[in-house]
C-alpha cells in the first residue's frame, strides 16, 4: 500500500473518529449529510496536507525517476529539514551524475564521431561469434545484423584467424568481391573487430607494380631525383644508357651526368621545373661511364605531395645521338645542297647570261653535231645567212658552204678530232640567197657528259666588208696578182723569192721551205726551213706529211709559203708531192691561209707532171704599173703609210729600204716629178703623201 | 484549458467515433450522477462532484486514448456550457435590499476576494491560482471558477485544486454556520446576510438557512455577488485578452444569457433550462477532472487552502464585526 494512501487512511480515521466525539457534543441533532460534507472535507485537506507532506517525497522520487530515464532535474527544496537537506543532497547527486553523464556523452560522442568516421566497419562479437555492436557505417552496409552468428553475414568468415589479429578476406556483396583487411583486438571474451576495405589499396598496389614494371622495363631513362637534386631512382633503361648501376648513382646530383659547362643550365631548368611544373624538350649532351657523349631529349618534372610541396623531381631521358647525327648530317647535306642549288642557279643565270649573249652576239653563233646537222642558231646567224631559226635547226650544215667549200665541216670535225681545238679561219659562207659572203670563224668543240664529241660550236663573223677592202687594198699594194687562198706554181725560184718578199713587204709572213741556203735566197732565217732528214733547228725533214703538218700548222691566215720541190722530187715520187699539193691547195682555199708559191726548176718531173702543176695551180702574173720596181716599192710604201695616217719622210723612206738618204732623196724625186707624191711641211719637217694620181696608179695595180 | 477556444474549428475538426461517443456517454453519466446528488442534497456542488467523478474515472482507467478524447472535447463543451449557464445567473433589483446589506455584501465579496488574493500572492502561489480562489472564495465558488478558467487559462491541477478547496471551505462553512449563528445568538436575517455574503455556494447557502427558514432572503442576498460574476469576468476579459478590449464569445453570450434569463426568459423556461445548463456544465467538468492526474492535484499543497480558509475567515470576521456592532 502506498504511502500516500496509508497517510489518507490515517487522516480519514482519525478525522471521522474526532467527528463522532464532536458531533456527539453537538445540541442538535446531526444530519446525515453532515457526515458527508464532513468526509469530503477531510478527504480535500487530507488530500492537500498529504500533497504538501509527500510532495518533497514524491518530488524526489520523480526526480529519481527521471533520473533513472537520463533527465537530470534538480528538485527545489521547500524546507530547512530533512526533505530539505535530503533534496539539496539529491541536487548535489545529480549534478554530479550530470557531470559523469556530460563526460559519458562526450565520451561517446567521441567513440561515435570516430566509429562513423572511420576507414572501415567495426562490429564487436562474443565469446560465440556472435555480433553484439555494429558501427552505424556497417549497418548502413549490411543491414541490422545484431544477435546474428558471424557467418550468417560473412559467409565462410575464417573464425580460426580471429586470434591472429590481422588478416586479409574476401567479402562478396551483391555479386561483387571486397577485398577486406580485418583487425581484431581481444578483450576479454569480446572480440572487437575492424573491417577496411582495401580495395582501392590493392588496386593502387596493382598500379605500383605495374608502373614499376614500366619503369624498370622502359627503354627511356627514368630518374627520379629528391629536393637536392640526388638521384633515388635509377632504372634499368638508364643503366642501359649511361652504364652506371643504380648503386654507382643513387645519392649523387644529377649535374654528375653533365658536362661542367651544362650545370648552370641544369640548374635554370631545375628553377623553371619548380615554377612551372615542368621542362620538356631539354636536348643536351650527357657524359656515360665510358666517357661518351650521349645526347638526351630530357623532360623534367617537378613531383608535389597532397599539400603542394615539392618532394622530388623526375627526368625521363631519351638518347637522340643517332638522331641529332642524322639531323646533322641531313643538315649539312641540305647546307651542301642549297650551295649546290646556288651554284646551279648561278650556273643558270650565267648560262641564261651566256645565252643571252649568244643570242645578241654580233657574230653569228650555231653548233653543229657530229652528224653534220646545225643545232643551234642565233639571232645574228639568222640575219647574216638569212635562215631564220626554225629552218636552220636540223638542216645540214653544209648548206651554208658554197660549193668548193663543201667538205669544210668534215674538214673541221676531222682537226677537232685530231686535237686541234683552236681551229680559227677565214672563210666563206652562202647565204639563203645564194650570195657568197667571207667570215672568220672560230671553232670550238662540244662534248657530251660522257666527254665525247658531240659536235662542234662555231662563231662566224662576217668580214665580206673587211675582206673586201683588204683585197682592194692587197691588189693595189702587191707587186705581183697573187691572191690570198690561193696556190701558185713557178719554175722561177728568184720570182717565186721576190714574190715572197713583196707579199712580206705587204704583211705577209714568209716561209721559204728549200734546200738552198737562205743567204744565198736573201731571206732571213727566221722565214726559213732547211728541207733535211737530220733533225736539226730549223731543218724539216723532207717527208709530205711533215711538210703538210709544218705549213698546216702555221698560224693565221696570211702566210706566205715558198716550197722548193726540187729535194723533195729527189727524196720522193712525184705522186706524194702531187697529193702533198692537193691537200695543201684544199687547205689554203679552205682556211684562205695565205699564198703557197711551189717552185721547181728541177729537170726531175717532165711536161706532164709540170702540166698537172699548172693545172693545180695558178701563175704567177707581175702587175704592170709604169714605173721601175724600186720606185714603185717607195710610191707603196707611202701609199701603205698615207692609209693608216702617216705621212713618212724621207728618211723613214731610207730606213724601211735600208737606202742611203741619196738613193731616197732620187727615188722620192722620181715619184715628184712623175707628180705621184708631194711633199708637205709638217712643221719643220717635210714628209710625203700620195698625189691622186699616185692613188690611181695603186688601184690599177 | 489552455487553449483558445475557436467552436468552429474544433467542430469542423471533431470526428465522432465508437470510443468518442463511449467516451462522451461516460462523461455524461459523471455529469447526471453529479447532478442527482446534487439534486438530493443541494450543498453537494454538481461542478465539484463531477470532476471529482472525472478525476476518479480518469485515475482508475488510466487510458491516455480516452484522455485525449475528453481532452479534445473539452474545448467545445466548455463555451457551450458556460453560455447555457448564463440561465442560473439570476441579477436581482437591487432596490429589494437595505442599502445597508447591499453595501456588506458588496463590500464582504470584494474584502474576501481581495483578502485571498493577497494571501495567495503572500504565499507565492501563482497569479492564475489566486484569481481562481479569489474569485471562487468572492463571488460564486465553483461556477464562478469554471467561468473564468478559460480567461486566465490556469493549469488543470490548479483549476482542479481550486474547485475541491472552494468546496472544501463552503462544506466547512455549512458545518459551522449554524453553531456559530447558535452560540453567537444571531438573528435569522442576520444570519441570512451572514450565510448569503459570506458562503461561496448557492447549495451550501440553501442548506445552511434552511435550519433557520431564510433561504430566499439569503438566497437572494448570494445573489448579488453571483452578479458580479458578470463584471468580473469582463475586466478579467478584457485584462487577459490576446488583443485589446477583446471579449471572448462565450463570455457574451453567458452575460447575454443571464441579463435574457433574468429579465425577458420566462420562468418556466428558465426553470427548464437550468437543470440541462447544470448538466451540460457538470460534463464539462467531468471531462477536465478524466484529465488531471490526482498527484498533480495533491501537489499543489496546502497553502492554497490555508489561503482560502483565510480569506474567507476575513471575510467572516467582517460581517461578525458588522452583525456584532448591529450595522445590519
Amino acid at each position: 500500500m502506498k504511502a500516500f494512501t496509508k497517510f489518507l487512511l490515517l487522516f480519514t480515521i482519525i478525522s471521522a473518529i474526532s467527528l463522532v466525539f464532536g458531533i456527539s457534543l453537538v445540541e442538535v441533532g446531526v444530519n446525515l449529510s453532515y457526515y458527508i460534507y464532513v468526509f469530503i472535507i477531510v478527504l480535500i485537506v487530507s488530500l492537500f496536507f498529504a500533497g504538501s507532506i509527500l510532495e518533497p517525497v514524491e518530488e524526489l522520487r520523480d526526480a529519481f525517476q527521471s533520473a533513472l530515464k537520463g533527465e537530470m532535474k534538480k528538485v527545489t527544496p521547500k524546507s530547512a529539514d530533512e526533505f530539505g537537506e535530503l533534496a539539496s543532497a539529491f541536487n548535489w547527486m545529480i549534478e554530479e551524475l550530470a557531470k559523469e553523464k556530460k563526460l559519458l556523452e562526450e565520451s561517446e560522442r567521441r567513440f561515435r564521431s570516430i566509429l562513423e568516421e572511420l576507414d572501415g566497419w567495426y562490429f564487436e562479437l562474443d565469446g560465440h561469434h556472435r555480433i553484439i555492436f555494429t558501427a552505424p557505417n556497417f549497418k548502413n552496409k549490411f543491414g541490422e545484423v545484431e544477435g546474428k552468428y558471424l557467418r550468417e553475414v560473412f559467409d565462410n568468415f575464417p573464425i580460426e584467424k580471429l586470434e591472429s589479429g590481422k588478416f586479409e578476406y574476401e567479402i562478396i556483396k551483391d555479386g561483387k568481391i571486397i577485398p577486406v583487411e580485418v583487425v581484431v583486438k581481444k578483450d576479454g571474451e569480446i572480440y572487437r573487430c575492424l573491417v577496411r576495405d582495401i580495395s582501392e589499396r590493392k588496386r593502387m598496389e596493382r598500379q605500383l607494380v605495374f608502373f614499376r614494371e614500366i619503369l624498370e622495363h622502359s627503354v627511356d631513362a627514368i630518374v627520379i631525383l629528391d629536393v637536392d637534386s640526388r638521384i633515388t631512382v635509377w632504372n634499368r633503361g638508364a643503366e642501359m644508357m649511361f652504364g652506371y648501376t643504380a648503386d654507382e648513382v643513387v645519392g649523387k646530383p644529377l649535374n654528375f651526368l653533365m658536362p661542367k659547362e651544362q650545370w648552370r643550365q641544369c640548374t635554370e631548368n631545375f628553377k623553371r621545373a619548380v615554377v612551372e611544373g615542368y621542362v620538356k624538350g631539354i636536348e643536351a649532351p650527357r657524359i656515360g661511364k665510358d666517357g661518351e657523349i650521349i645526347i638526351v631529349d630530357q623532360t623534367l618534372t617537378s613531383i608535389r605531395d597532397s599539400k603542394g610541396e615539392i618532394v622530388g623531381f623526375v627526368a625521363i631521358m631519351r638518347d637522340i645521338t643517332k638522331r641529332k647525327r642524322a639531323e646533322l648530317d641531313l643538315k649539312n647535306s641540305l647546307e651542301e645542297l642549297e650551295k649546290r642549288t646556288r651554284e646551279l642557279l648561278e650556273v643558270q643565270k650565267e648560262l641564261h647570261q651566256l645565252a643571252s649573249i649568244v643570242e645578241n652576239s654580233n657574230d653569228a653563233i650555231y653548233s653543229v653535231d657530229i652528224r653534220g646537222r646545225i643545232t643551234s642558231w642565233n639571232r645574228t646567224a639568222e640575219k647574216i645567212f638569212g635562215w631564220s631559226k626554225g629552218e636552220a635547226i636540223g638542216m645540214d650544215a653544209s648548206m651554208l658552204l658554197p660549193e668548193e667549200l663543201r667538205g669544210e665541216t668534215e674538214f673541221i670535225l676531222r682537226r677537232i678530232r685530231e686535237g686541234d681545238f683552236g681551229l680559227s679561219f677565214e672563210t666563206r659562207r652562202l647565204k639563203k640567197d645564194g650570195t657568197v659572203i667571207y667570215v672568220e670563224i672560230t671553232v670550238s668543240p662540244i662534248f657530251n657528259e660522257f666527254g665525247e664529241l658531240s659536235g662542234v660550236s662555231i662563231i662566224a663573223r662576217d668580214i665580206s666588208e673587211k675582206k673586201k677592202a683588204e683585197m682592194e687594198a692587197e691588189k693595189r699594194i702587191l707587186k705581183y696578182n697573187v691572191e690570198r687562198g690561193r696556190i701558185y706554181f713557178t719554175d722561177n725560184f728568184d720570182l717565186a723569192v721576190d714574190v715572197i718578199k713583196d707579199l712580206v713587204k705587204c704583211g705577209y709572213t714568209g716561209k721559204v721551205i728549200s734546200r738552198r741556203y737562205p743567204e744565198n735566197l736573201g731571206v732571213c732565217e727566221s722565214n726559213y726551213m732547211m728541207l733535211s732528214s737530220r733533225k736539226m733547228k730549223g731543218t724539216l725533214d723532207p717527208d709530205p706529211e711533215k711538210i703538210y703538218r709544218e705549213i698546216t700548222s702555221l698560224p693565221g691566215w696570211k702566210n706566205a709559203v715558198l716550197l722548193d720541190l726540187d729535194y723533195l722530187l729527189v727524196k720522193r715520187n712525184f705522186e706524194e708531192i702531187y697529193e702533198l699539193i692537193q691537200k695543201l691547195k684544199d687547205v689554203f682555199f679552205v682556211l684562205n691561209k695565205g699564198i703557197l708559191i711551189v717552185c721547181s726548176e728541177s729537170e726531175l718531173i717532165g711536161e706532164r707532171e709540170i702540166d698537172l702543176l699548172k693545172m693545180e695551180c695558178s701563175a704567177v702574173k707581175i702587175r704592170d704599173v709604169g714605173i721601175p720596181d724600186e720606185i714603185y716599192d717607195v710610191l707603196r710604201f707611202i701609199y701603205t703609210k698615207n692609209r693608216t695616217g702617216e705621212r713618212p719622210s724621207i728618211k723613214d723612206v731610207m730606213t724601211n729600204f735600208g737606202i742611203t738618204r741619196n738613193t731616197a732623196k732620187k727615188r722620192v724625186q722620181q715619184l715628184l716629178d712623175r707628180g705621184l707624191i708631194k711633199i708637205i711641211k709638217d712643221g719643220r719637217s717635210k714628209v710625203l703623201e700620195v698625189t691622186d694620181d699616185g692613188r690611181q696608179i695603186m688601184r690599177i695595180a | 484549458m489552455r487553449e483558445t477556444v475557436k467552436l468552429i474549428e474544433v467542430a469542423r475538426e471533431l470526428p465522432v467515433s465508437r470510443k468518442d461517443v463511449q467516451m462522451l456517454l461516460l462523461l455524461l453519466f459523471c455529469g447526471l450522477f453529479a447532478y442527482l446528488a446534487n439534486l438530493a442534497d443541494p450543498a453537494l456542488e454538481p461542478l465539484f462532484l463531477a470532476l471529482t467523478f472525472g478525476i476518479i474515472a480518469g485515475n482508475l482507467q488510466k487510458d491516455e486514448n480516452k484522455k485525449m478524447i475528453a481532452e479534445k472535447y473539452i474545448p467545445l463543451l466548455l463555451p457551450v456550457g458556460i453560455t447555457l449557464y448564463g440561465v442560473n445567473i439570476n441579477i436581482p433589483y437591487l432596490g429589494e435590499f437595505l442599502p445597508e446589506v447591499v453595501a456588506a455584501t458588496l463590500i464582504s465579496a470584494t474584502l474576501i476576494f481581495l483578502a485571498v488574493f493577497w494571501i495567495s500572492t503572500r504565499l507565492k502561489l501563482s497569479r492564475q491560482m489566486s484569481i481562481l480562489l479569489a474569485c471562487g472564495s468572492g463571488i460564486c465558488g465553483v461556477s464562478a471558477i469554471a467561468i473564468i478558467s478559460p480567461l486566465i487559462k490556469p493549469k488543470k491541477e490548479e483549476f482542479s485544486a481550486a474547485i475541491m478547496i472552494i468546496t472544501a471551505v463552503g462544506l466547512t462553512g455549512a458545518i459551522i454556520y449554524p453553531a456559530l449563528a447558535l452560540l453567537s445568538n444571531m438573528s435569522p436575517d442576520e444570519f441570512a446576510v451572514l450565510s448569503g455574503a459570506t458562503l461561496h455556494q448557492t447549495g451550501i447557502v440553501k442548506i445552511s438557512s434552511q435550519l433557520f427558514g431564510i433561504e430566499e432572503e439569503a438566497l437572494a442576498i448570494k445573489g448579488i455577488r453571483i452578479a458580479m460574476i458578470a463584471l468580473v469576468v469582463l475586466i478579467l476579459s478584457i485584462l487577459y485578452s490576446e488583443s485589446r478590449f477583446y471579449v471572448p464569445w462565450y463570455i457574451v453570450s453567458f452575460l447575454g444569457m443571464a441579463l435574457f434569463s433574468s429579465t425577458y426568459l420566462p420562468g418556466e423556461i428558465v426553470q427548464t433550462l437550468r437543470p440541462l445548463a447544470t448538466l451540460m456544465f457538470a460534463t464539462t467538468l467531468a471531462a477536465i477532472g478524466y484529465t488531471v492526474s490526482v498527484g498533480r492535484v495533491k501537489r499543489v499543497g496546502v497553502k492554497p487552502l490555508i489561503a482560502a480558509y483565510a480569506g474567507w475567515m476575513v471575510g467572516v470576521a467582517f460581517m461578525m464585526l458588522l452583525i456584532g456592532g448591529r450595522v445590519l
